[in-house]
């Protein structure tokens, strides 16, 4: 499992106070490790992870194909 | 009270413990089998009866009327919460443990979020009911679907599930509990 430091929100809600790990959107499902001052420690999910890197794989792919098209003319011409 | 596993999962010591330092183990799958958790750890199989959990039985102070979550069966749940809040809203389930101690925490339940918004749930714990930690967050899919969850031992006295949709409006993240264990290590 991918584990990353990430920083803490604490939101004043009623009476309480939450203490919730910012992390990128893109993340579906992650576990806290450990809170410490400003800083979590977070755990995503073997089975979430490849999810992701699929998901930026697919990404990077579509960008290589982008920047293909964009060399392309200027090397032909 | 005796840790309720068996084999012995682990070292009570060596446990992640809650602001120190973990010493690591690999939970690679939760599920349910014959009316038990059921999960393994690096292999070994561990199976725990809900209706043997120190939560069974209690209060949900989200919603008193909900006693599907301590009921001991993990096939029972009642109909779905929703919000369409777009902060962190408490839903469907919370226990008071009464006093801190160390809990090793199951919960399966039901979510999702309408199509075309992001619907997030999470589990936050608590060891003074005033500050509330996050514990586990996923985002919900737009189809109904089950999910198994198991927080490594934490030092706390309460949890609750909480829930926000990302538009809001008539858009809704939808939860609903089937059981939450909370077995004391």
């Amino acid at each position: 499992m991918a584990r990353m430091k990430v920083p803490v929100q604490r939101v004043v809600r009623d009476n309480e106070v939450l203490v919730v790990p910012q992390v990128d959107p893109s993340i579906p499902e992650f576990y806290v490790l450990n809170v410490e001052g400003d800083e979590a420690e977070i755990e995503v999910p073997e089975t979430v992870e490849v999810e992701v890197l699929k998901r930026e794989l697919e990404n990077l792919k579509r960008r290589v194909s982008e920047l293909e098209k964009a060399v392309m003319p200027r090397a032909t011409a | 009270m005796p840790l309720r596993l068996s084999p012995i999962a682990i070292n009570r010591e060596q446990v992640q413990l809650w602001v120190t330092k973990p010493v690591d183990f690999t939970v690679s799958a939760v599920a349910e089998s014959e009316g038990n958790w059921n999960y393994v750890i690096e292999n070994d199989v561990y199976r725990l009866d809900p209706t043997k959990a120190d939560s069974y039985g209690k209060t949900n102070f989200i919603d008193p009327s909900r006693t599907y979550p301590f009921d001991g069966n993990l096939a029972t749940r009642g109909s779905y919460v929703l919000t369409n809040s777009t902060t962190w809203v408490e839903v469907d389930v919370g226990v008071d443990m009464s006093t801190p101690n160390r809990y090793l925490i199951l919960w399966k339940f039901d979510g999702l979020a309408t199509s075309g918004s992001a619907g997030y749930v999470g589990l936050f714990a608590s060891e003074d009911m005033v500050t509330w930690t996050l514990l586990w967050n996923a985002n919900m899919r737009s189809i109904g679907m089950i999910y198994y969850v198991l927080i490594k031992p934490v030092r706390c006295r309460a949890v609750k599930a909480m829930a926000y949709n990302s538009v809001g409006g008539s858009y809704y993240t939808y939860l609903s509990t089937y059981e939450l264990s909370l077995y004391k290590v």
